[in-house]
């Protein structure tokens, strides 16, 4: 497990629930700019309008990245034999990283997690590589459900099909932290993504076994596996959740047959 | 003062040669490594010149994709160092930028042709960069795994974070590796931003016009005193200072002054505690782009008016992106053990904008502290000094 983090805001941005999630983007933006990058701003800007903070540095946390942008630029290239550049360019995993750092200003460590479901974790456990001066330091967590991958699924074979269904919410989690000790009440931890080891069969035993390594034996997790944005949804609502005082939310990355730990704890 | 972090293992495999010691005599010789690439079609009206791994290698794990076999192989060159294991916490940090796309590529044109074809879950599993760091992981028996992907300056970003985990104690050693392997995209992509020279990659030139893509991988083995002594490794280099930063200004063009590569370098210099001036090569990104190589030096001038050397690796190598940081850093590593600056094949006319030359041949002098930088589209900067364990 990674050090604790003090939690100064979070924000959740699910295009699906709310209809006025995209009244913070720049005109520009909208005008050129992938619904991803859309989905990734208005999360990071949310979160900085609330707090007031300025984040010094960037983890961005993504499974797919902008899927939708490779598939159209492979459309470019299989349909037409020319590839249009803004596709190729917004297709690059790091790009809503790249595309936060330069609207809002933030000039130091930028860095991208792909982990699948356990992208949240991953980026969350990294925090322990920034330097003390990188903090105030902003996590956005971003999968984007595609039409593509509504038309794939019924050609999924069966295990596909278990852990990538049609139904899965896409948006963005952002959330500011800032390094270990001080007065903020809720603290922020997690692991880094640990494979399947011998004879554990199921993701719930990977994660005990997971937490057992780290001496931390907690009786309840609550594992997501069912989208990439879950560990999002659930981390903003421990976060928010007064009546909760500690929170762990398992993670099963199947496609790399792995599990993560996230730890929210509320400090009174 | 952080626990000093050494280089306990180094591995690559590149167009310069399957190994550590054939890929260094390549880079020490400037071999130009540029080819036309003739492995699959890709639909251009020229065929692309790029750098290609020639070994055979699709039988020596079976059931792999290229990108992780060339991890894979790296990896086990740098791995052999660590001979007993017991009791250390091995980390792994991948870097890709790609993963297994050329997977994906095959599976969507399919797809377009056959909506009704069954998808393997595996094929498409491989979509997601991770599993190459999962499969690293399996392999080597790491008790955790990170997968980054900040474009070219990812590998090198591998190495930073690698030294960061090792010195707060997260991990006793961390295996980096990056990887990428040529695809569709790539290739396409980057001609479509009309950034591939014909002539093959001329860093630093005045005609230069553009990158020559790669492919390989690069792999590097951090560690603590602890683990040099439990293997008995005698280390020749440290990781002694890391920068990373964000420009903020362009999602594909270099801040015209370098501004955030310069930030990055002055991390770097920071952390190891060391003055500007004292750097003795530096190993730069050196793409032979216009716009960076040109901003690449006037962000190293408003550090070190007066130049160090430096050179650029690309024309050996090609431009490996997610590999390139790392797998230049692991012959960065051997030119600091033997002393040795290499030539930049590629480049003859000094360019005025510039008003400086790469090293031009292979020269020895006593280095000491080396610096290699990385930079990436959405304006990522990655710098790592090395210095030599006196």
């Amino acid at each position: 497990m990674s050090s604790y983090y003090a939690i100064i805001g979070s924000s959740l941005v699910c295009p699906s629930i709310s209809s006025d999630w995209n009244a913070c983007i720049p005109a520009s933006m909208k005008r050129r700019d992938p619904r991803i990058w859309h989905i990734a701003y208005a999360a990071a800007h949310k979160v900085i309008t609330e707090t007031n903070v300025n984040p010094v540095s960037i983890i961005a946390a993504t499974a797919l990245g902008a899927l939708d942008e490779t598939k159209n630029f492979l459309d470019t290239v299989f349909d037409t034999g020319f590839g249009n550049p803004r596709h190729f360019i917004a297709s690059v995993h790091n790009s809503m990283a790249g595309k936060i750092a330069l609207e809002l200003k933030i000039t130091g460590p930028n860095i991208t997690v792909c982990e699948g479901q356990n992208s949240l974790a991953s980026a969350i456990s990294l925090l322990d590589s920034l330097d003390p001066s990188a903090f105030p330091a902003l996590i956005v967590l971003i999968d984007e459900h595609i039409g593509l991958l509504d038309n794939l699924h019924p050609s999924f074979s069966p295990l596909c099909k278990d852990y990538l269904n049609t139904e899965w919410v896409d948006g963005a989690f952002a959330v500011i932290v800032d390094s270990k000790a001080n007065s903020h009440v809720s603290h922020i931890r997690a692991s880094a993504a640990v494979p399947r080891i011998g004879s554990i069969t199921s993701a719930i035993d990977m994660i005990k076994n997971t937490l057992a390594d780290n001496e931390d034996a907690l009786p309840s997790v609550n594992l997501c596996k069912s989208s990439y944005l879950e560990p999002g949804i659930a981390a903003h609502s421990a976060i928010n959740d007064l009546n909760v005082n500690r929170s762990l939310i398992g993670s099963y990355a199947p496609a790399s047959d792995s599990v993560a730990i996230i730890d929210i704890i509320r400090r009174q | 003062m952080a626990m000093p972090v050494y280089i306990a293992g180094i591995g690559a495999i590149s167009a310069g040669g399957p190994d550590v010691p054939c890929g260094f005599d390549s880079v020490c010789q400037g071999i130009d490594n540029i080819r036309p690439f003739t492995r699959f079609a890709t639909g251009l009206n020229v065929t692309p010149l790029c750098a290609v791994v020639n070994s055979d290698i699709e039988s020596i794990f079976p059931g792999t994709f290229r990108s992780l076999t060339l991890a894979l192989i790296a990896a086990e060159e740098a791995m052999s160092a660590l001979t007993d294991k017991t009791g250390i916490r091995l980390g792994i940090i991948g870097a890709t930028t790609v993963g297994g796309i050329s997977v994906t590529e095959r599976i969507y044109e399919q797809f377009k042709k056959d909506p009704s074809a069954l998808i393997d879950s595996k094929d498409l599993a491989i979509h997601e960069p991770s599993v190459i760091s999962a499969e690293l992981c399996r392999h080597f028996g790491g008790c955790g795994f990170h997968t980054i992907s900040t474009a070219c300056s990812t590998g090198l970003h591998a190495v930073g974070i690698a030294k960061r985990l090792i010195e707060n104690g997260t991990y006793d050693a961390c295996l980096a590796v990056g990887t990428d392997a040529l695809s569709l995209l790539t290739i396409r992509g980057f001609a479509s931003l009309t950034l591939l020279d014909s002539n093959g990659c001329r860093p630093f030139d005045k005609r230069r016009a553009g990158i020559s893509l790669g492919e390989g991988a690069g792999a590097m083995l951090l560690a603590n005193d602890k683990v040099l002594r439990q293997c008995n490794i005698k280390a020749s280099a440290k990781v002694s200072g890391w920068g990373a930063s964000s420009d903020a200004f362009h999602m594909t063009a270099p801040h015209p002054e370098g501004d955030g590569a310069a930030r990055a370098m002055n991390y770097a210099i920071t952390e190891a505690d060391i003055r500007p001036q004292a750097i003795d090569l530096v190993v730069t990104h050196g793409t032979a782009t216009p716009d960076n190589d040109k901003t690449e030096i006037r962000a190293l001038r408003s550090l070190v008016p007066q130049l160090p050397p430096f050179c650029s690796m690309k024309r050996t190598l090609g431009h490996t992106l997610a590999a390139s940081g790392i797998l230049e850093a692991v012959f960065t590593v051997k030119l600091l053990e033997k002393n040795l600056i290499p030539p930049t094949p590629g480049f003859e006319q000094i360019d005025e904008e510039i008003g400086a030359a790469p090293s031009s041949e292979l020269s020895s002098r006593p280095l000491h502290h080396v610096l290699k930088n990385s930079f990436g589209f959405g304006g990522n900067n990655a710098s790592v000094l090395f210095s030599k364990v006196e």
